[in-house]
């Protein structure tokens, strides 16, 4: 920011100007924050998140943001906008919204621990995957490919009195 | 027990054990890894 890498802005009186051009680029803004008038950002790359989860952002007057193909825009929970909302995106825009609550592990019960049916999360003996990615080394510069087979094995063991199986 | 094998440029680099445990109310559970790191 304004050539440093970082800032920490405990109070903003006026506006806010936000301007990206490298996709390793990346502001968060974090609530409980307000900026008392407007949120305006130009990603040409990068990534820019306004985060209400943890506290409301306050956007006193306008929220206008402009993205290029490389820009990524997350707009997530209490993120209040006093004005007007602009988005012009050439990249990615996600709004999300709902709190997530943790389970309480002390008074979880695992009474068929092994049937692993959760349906964003199921581990099925027998099941398999193969991710593969490709990159370029960040410190060679030669490009790099990855292989990352996952296998759901029958093996099981007990921890802690509870029975687990194996997954990723 | 889920096997879990990263190959880089066909390189075996790490082999890992992950368990995991479902509770009575459906939520996954994450109770650790055995990792096995190779030098390339």
């Amino acid at each position: 920011m304004n050539g440093a890498k970082s800032a920490d802005l405990k109070q903003l009186m006026g506006s806010l100007i936000i301007r990206m051009q490298s996709g390793e680029d990346k502001v968060a803004i974090q609530g409980g924050f307000s900026i008392p008038h407007d949120l305006r950002a130009n990603l040409t790359a990068g990534e820019l998140v306004i985060e209400g989860s943890n506290g409301q952002v306050n956007i006193g007057g306008n929220l206008s943001v402009r993205t290029g193909r490389q820009g990524h825009l997350t707009i997530r929970n209490e993120v209040r906008i006093g004005g007007e909302t602009s988005v012009v995106a050439g990249g990615d825009v996600n709004y999300l919204s709902g709190h997530a609550t943790l389970p309480d592990f002390a008074s979880a019960r695992f009474n068929n621990s092994l049937n692993i049916n959760n349906p964003y999360f199921p581990i099925v003996p027998g099941a398999g995957y193969v991710y593969h990615t490709e990159g370029v080394d960040d410190e060679t510069g030669e490009p790099v490919t990855q292989e990352n087979p996952v296998d759901v094995l029958s093996a099981t063991r007990t921890d802690s009195g509870r029975e687990g199986a194996g997954g990723r | 027990m889920v096997d879990d094998r990263v190959y880089e440029n066909g390189n075996l680099i790490e082999d890992t054990h992950d368990w995991y445990a479902q509770d009575d109310n459906g939520n996954v559970w994450y109770f650790g890894e055995d990792v096995t790191d190779n030098d390339i």
